[in-house]
Formats: structure tokens, C-alpha cells, sequence
């Protein structure tokens, strides 16, 4: 089975689709981006809304993340 | 259905009677114990102690859907509100505020816009939501509104029952 690659990139680039992994190890399955969380210009939020669960992940918008391809 | 129909537990286990809020304004706050906005704990609590005689009461409910900062159980939640802030409202149990699993008080409480309009989900931890002594949700509050705030204190004064 092959096993997972995970490719860093900027937050700004995460699109609704993509599995990614924060600095903090955290792994959310992206179902929306929100731009300017909280009025701010400089961050997003990914927002994980699924059968699972809801949760949602602010970063700046500049922050490396890691994506998953498989 | 009423606002203090749906069932909750209190944060340590036992059922909570929302009932017993009738007839009283309340302020519902989603909380978390390790946010930014973690110290409005103390503006909350002082807004207990100024207006619980007079009819009043924050209700706080743990989430740990916003970042993950509210990760402790029960038990370590109740003893950061009480070493921390000295939390005299009452707590409930963690539950979810958006999403599929969303707490049915809470289904009741976002569709309440806020002051530029909008319902719908919670955008982030301490958000505040105004209970009428008529059970009406009257107010909603975003995260970055102090406790203190004009805005806030004001509409608390103005549905207080007594």
C-alpha cells in the first residue's frame, strides 16, 4: 500500500478538498476556507464540517502547512 | 420548541435544569480554557456577581470545536474556572456548537443574528448569546465583545427581570 506524501505549502494555497497538517501536528480535512478570521486580513481559518466532526483551525495566512497527496 | 427544552448535562455528570432559567436573563457563552480570549472569564464573572441578584446569570458551556482549546475533562475544566477566575455561574457540559452534532440549544441560539445581521455558525470561542426572562434569544454577541463592553452591559440591563 502506498503510503501517504505530504508537500508544504503556504495556508493561503490550501484549498476546500485538501487534507492538511499544521505545524502543531494537527490534521484537519478541509471542507471551507475562511478568509480574514476574525477581521483579520493577515489570517484564515480552516474550517473542518463533516459527518465527524466540525471543527475549526485559525493560522496566518503566510504559516507553512503540509498537504497530503497519496 | 423552547429555549430550555433541550436537554444538557451539568459539567459534572448530572442533568442540568434549564428550566429553573425561566423567568431569569441569561447569558449563554461558549468557552474554552486555553483561547486568547480565555481571561474574559473575569468580565463574565463579574458580570455574575453585579447582576445575579437582580435575575441574572451567565451559563457557560465548554466546546472544544475552535482550535482545539478546550481539550481538559470535566474535572479539569471545573478546577481551572474555579483556581483561575473563581467561577460562581454554572457550567455545563463540553458539548458542539456547529456542525452536524450541534447541540440543540445551540441550533435554537444561531439563528440569532448579530449585530450586522448574520446567523448561522459560531465563529469562535466566548461568543455570547442574550436570553430574554421570556426565553426569547434577544442579543448575540461575537467573540471580541468584552463582557464589560457598553454594548453588552447594556442589553443585560435592559431585559433584567428585576
Amino acid at each position: 500500500m502506498a503510503s501517504d506524501t505530504w508537500k508544504t505549502v503556504k495556508a493561503e494555497q490550501v484549498k476546500a478538498g485538501d487534507t492538511v497538517r499544521t505545524q502543531s501536528g494537527s490534521v484537519v480535512i478541509v471542507s471551507r476556507v475562511e478568509k480574514s478570521f476574525m477581521g483579520l486580513p493577515n489570517m484564515l481559518a480552516f474550517i473542518e464540517d463533516t459527518e465527524d466532526r466540525w471543527f475549526k483551525q485559525p493560522l496566518t495566512a503566510d504559516s507553512d502547512v503540509e498537504v497530503r497527496s497519496s | 420548541m423552547s429555549i430550555y427544552e433541550h436537554p444538557i448535562a451539568s459539567l459534572d455528570g448530572e442533568p442540568f435544569d434549564l428550566d429553573a432559567l425561566q423567568g431569569k436573563a441569561v447569558l449563554v457563552v461558549n468557552v474554552a480554557s486555553k483561547c486568547g480570549l480565555t481571561p474574559q472569564y473575569s468580565g463574565l464573572e463579574e458580570l455574575q456577581r453585579t447582576y445575579e441578584s437582580r435575575g441574572f446569570t451567565v451559563l457557560g458551556v465548554p466546546c472544544n470545536q475552535f482550535g482545539g482549546q478546550e481539550p481538559g475533562t470535566a474535572d479539569e475544566i471545573a478546577t481551572f474556572c474555579s483556581s483561575t477566575y473563581s467561577v460562581t455561574f454554572p457550567i455545563t457540559e463540553k458539548v458542539d456548537v456547529n456542525g452536524q452534532k450541534r447541540h440543540g440549544l445551540f441550533t435554537e441560539l444561531t439563528a440569532k443574528p448579530d449585530a450586522t445581521g448574520e446567523a448561522g455558525d459560531i465563529q469562535w470561542n466566548f461568543e455570547k448569546f442574550l436570553i430574554s426572562p421570556a426565553g426569547d434569544v434577544v442579543g448575540r454577541f461575537r467573540p471580541t465583545v468584552a463582557p464589560d463592553s457598553e454594548e453588552l452591559v447594556g442589553a443585560v440591563e435592559s431585559v433584567l427581570p428585576n
